[in-house]
């Protein structure tokens, strides 16, 4: 099989990833913050070291502010749950996955004001589109790093600076980025990670990170191994945003990851495989290649073949993973003029090779020759 | 010595800062008898390096809810 839907989860992961997982199992499965044995120590130890890795990673100076999350989806629901209430205004992107676009409405559904900004030709969301809908009613910007569905990557620190100049809090989706591209959070007010993504790290891996002074109201209560005679979450973080036990298997495998991620130069391999991907596939008439794909992401318009159906093919004929329809993006395809059949995604990851770019570029000649 | 603080997260991030400058710490679960909150983790130290520890808290801005001394009869709070 070669795997080219690494945008929906890469594959293979490195041995560590998988190796740590099982360590943790087998040697270290301790309850963390939860009680004060040799073994709950450990698993705190390792939970810690990623909060760690991630903090430096994303430039941010206190470990404390990360939050571990099942998922991206589960960072960005906590976030806009947390922050915006009944009249609060929220600026989203017209390229934005349901990920955001889903709890933004079940918001404007609760009374918020929900507003959309209209993407480029590429996709891209601009820092004055951003500008022209901002008001000094909003309460909350949420951006896509860079789309899922096109690759196309959006000048987050710009659109940041924008959205301060009018008091409104900052929120990036870096489900498709992290690990793949540079991040410096340091001046966002949050940030929203997957783990089995970019970092290399096992499913059911993620995580939010809020900045000092910030606080949101909790997505989920319960126990947090702190403060456990009130009745109340704890203002402290993470534990206000981790009620209940953390992945902390899952966590080993991703800490692996995040080294995995720093010993190279993140993503550099992934944009350099997507690159001659796009420059195979970019000379083969009927398929045009959609947006700017600064990421490892192509998004292709196959004149003539049904999106999902070459998706079968490249599997069932070829063995390449890949991945047709609306990749769960709705607003996008609209954005892109797809919304009726959708894209075909390939997607690299640290693993293809130059053998498996010249495979799927035959196929995909293959497929839309008949 | 121990010294209470308000999260296993914040009890690692200082452990690990007192690492950094040669100062040997271990987390463990606040005694009950020293907290009203509940559950709870804290770092024993030698009580020699109470001010460092003091110090490394405040420059990563961690709360130190009390220090207590280890006695023969229980803790007392310093």
């Amino acid at each position: 099989m070669i795997y080219l839907d690494n945008a929906a989860t890469t594959f293979p992961k490195p041995p560590s990833v998988s190796n740590a997982v099982k360590d943790f199992m087998e040697n270290c499965g301790g309850n963390p913050g939860r009680g004060g044995h040799e073994l709950s120590r450990m698993a705190g130890d390792r939970v810690y070291a990623c909060r760690e890795a991630l903090a430096e990673l994303f430039n941010i100076g206190n470990p404390e502010r990360i939050a571990f999350t099942k998922n991206a989806t589960e960072a960005l629901n906590t976030a806009i749950n947390g922050i915006v209430g009944e009249g609060d205004e929220i600026l989203i992107s017209a390229m934005e996955h349901n990920s955001v676009l889903r709890p933004a409405v079940a918001k404007e559904q609760d009374g918020a004001v929900l507003k959309i900004i209209p993407a480029d030709r590429d996709g891209r969301i601009t820092p004055e589109a951003v500008e022209k809908m901002l008001t000094r009613r909003t309460k909350l910007v949420c951006i896509i790093h860079a789309s899922n569905v096109t690759g196309t990557v959006n000048d987050i620190s710009a659109i940041n600076d924008v959205a301060h100049s009018l008091g409104a809090l900052t929120l990036f989706d870096a489900a498709q980025t992290a690990g793949l591209l540079p991040i410096d959070a340091a001046d966002f007010d949050m940030l929203a990670f997957a783990g089995h993504k970019g970092l290399y790290g096992p499913f059911g891996t993620g995580g939010l990170y809020v900045r000092e002074g910030l606080s949101l109201r909790p997505l989920t209560y319960g126990g947090t191994g702190s403060v456990s005679e009130s009745a109340l979450m704890p203002d402290i973080f993470p534990d206000r945003l981790e009620a209940g036990t953390v992945n902390a298997a899952g966590i080993a495998g991703l800490l692996e990851g995040v080294k995995f991620v720093r010993e190279q130069a993140p993503g550099e391999r992934e944009r350099d495989m997507a690159k001659k991907l796009a420059e195979k596939i970019g000379g083969i008439s009927s398929v045009e290649i959609m947006g700017d794909n600064g990421v490892n992401v192509l998004g292709l318009r196959l004149r003539g073949v049904d999106c999902v159906d070459a998706a079968g093919r490249l599997d069932s004929e070829f063995g390449i993973a890949s991945r047709g329809g609306l990749h769960c993006a709705p607003l996008a395809h609209r954005s892109m003029g797809t919304i009726g059949g959708g894209m075909l995604r390939l997607s690299t990851g640290a693993f293809t090779t130059e053998e498996d770019i010249d495979a799927a570029a035959k196929a995909i000649e293959a497929i839309v020759k008949g | 010595m121990l010294a209470t603080v308000p999260s296993r997260t914040s009890a690692s991030r200082l452990k690990k800062s007192l690492a950094a400058a040669g100062i040997k710490s271990n987390i463990i679960q606040t005694p009950s008898a020293l907290t009203k909150e509940g559950c709870g983790y804290s770092l024993r130290f030698d009580e020699a390096n109470r001010a460092i520890v003091a110090r490394s808290a405040l420059e990563l801005r961690i709360n130190i809810r009390a220090f207590f001394a280890e006695t023969e009869g229980g803790y007392e709070r310093r």
